[in-house]
């Protein structure tokens, strides 16, 4: 699993996988992302709960 | 001498005619028609067996070749709704709730309820998507536009099966306990205020809920289900066979679809799909399923364009299902 930043959204990509599974151009609130380090944060925590899907510890609200 | 009619004079009626072909196994809780760039039909799995899933199907052609895919999220509760232009599925995943894709292979999280609640069920209205809560505590109704910003009331409690008549009336199935109240609204489903109870013929677990033909159908788990022509006043009637074997099982499906209402009954040796276009006299088509085992026995699902259906389900909770029902 991992992800990057682009364009103002967040990408996420399924281990082995070139297409994006994930496209996040906002917090799942619905609000616009605060900056690129709350990007960073939400997304780093979404590879974290693929990573460990039992854990359901999806990433939370800010 | 009664007279044979051939299944084919029988589809080009407009009853479909039901084939089942092979699909990976899974534990199927949804299913959703929607032509988008990657994909029309769309399985999904769910986690009553108690194991996450991010793992989906889906294929240009009802009876083809059916691609795995991956949701950005696990916990996939299944029920899924489409616009014309997105599909949204629910999930139980925290603080997430749902995922929506508007070209069938790239998906965006949304918060439909958070804080852990899950999202059971949710149709498009023809404005807007609905979503219930399984929870029913507080807050069990959520709606959106988009899927993106979701607004949510309070109804006095969640539910398991919200449909809608396509011009007035909404009616939810509260819950899986046991009883004899459901909700229902005819006004704007946007407001808690526009909400009431209706009373059915029992109290039961009533899990399956549809509308056509003038008419509505709810089955509960037993051999008896009800009928109503106005939503508020309904009839007790008789079932030719229970929705399922398993009177702890609520997740089973009933679906009007091009002219009549369908819902399957299966079992270890052969699974049998019923039909009716006018919801009380209802025939049954009954085959051996073709796989190496007998592994669909509960339908959970169905979605279907203007002249096919999609039925999806499981064998039993543990037990997922390797075919899938096709009618056409």
């Amino acid at each position: 699993m991992k992800f990057k930043i682009q364009d103002n959204a967040v990408y996420g990509y399924a281990q082995g996988q070139t297409e994006p599974c994930l496209y996040q151009p906002n917090h799942p609130d619905g609000s616009a992302w605060i900056d690129e380090a709350d990007m960073t944060a939400w997304g780093e925590a979404w590879v974290a709960h693929m990573t460990n899907p039992e854990a359901n510890a999806f990433p939370a609200e800010r | 001498m009664a007279k044979l009619i051939p299944l084919g004079i029988i589809g080009k009626s407009g009853l479909a005619n039901f084939s089942d072909y092979p699909i990976t196994s899974g534990t199927y809780l949804g299913a959703a028609y929607v032509p988008l760039a990657n994909g029309s039909w769309f399985i999904f799995g769910g986690s009553d067996t108690g194991t996450s899933t991010s793992s989906y199907r889906y294929s240009t052609t009802v009876d083809g070749t059916y691609t795995t895919g991956t949701l950005p999220g696990s916990r996939v509760s299944g029920r899924a709704a489409a616009s014309p232009t997105r599909l949204l599925v629910t999930s139980q995943t925290s603080n997430t709730t749902g995922f929506y894709t508007d070209n069938g292979t790239t998906w965006t999280s949304t918060t439909i309820f958070g804080n852990g609640v899950v999202a059971r069920d949710c149709i498009w209205d023809g404005t807007r998507f609905l979503a219930l809560s399984e929870d029913g505590t507080t807050n069990g109704l959520a709606y959106s536009t988009d899927a993106v910003s979701w607004s949510r009331i309070d109804i006095g409690n969640g539910g398991y099966t919200i449909r809608y008549d396509g011009t007035s009336r909404y009616i939810i199935l509260q819950d899986i306990v046991g009883t004899a109240t459901a909700r229902t609204c005819t006004a704007a489903p946007t407001s808690a205020a526009n909400w009431s109870d209706i009373t059915l013929p029992s109290s039961s677990k009533w899990i399956a809920l549809a509308y056509g033909a003038g008419i509505w159908v709810a089955i509960n788990t037993g051999l008896t289900y009800a009928t109503s022509t106005d939503g508020t006043s309904w009839t007790s009637r008789t079932l030719p066979e229970r929705i399922t074997a398993d009177s702890a099982e609520e997740s089973a499906s009933l679906v009007f679809a091009n002219g009549y209402f369908y819902y399957a009954a299966g079992s270890a040796t052969n699974i049998t799909v019923y039909s009716s276009s006018d919801g009380i006299n209802w025939r049954s088509q009954t085959f051996t399923l073709g796989g190496a085992t007998q592994d669909l026995q509960i339908v959970n699902a169905w979605a279907y364009s203007s002249n096919e259906i999609l039925g999806v389900g499981y064998a039993t909770e543990t037990n997922g299902a390797d075919r899938i029902l096709v009618g056409k």
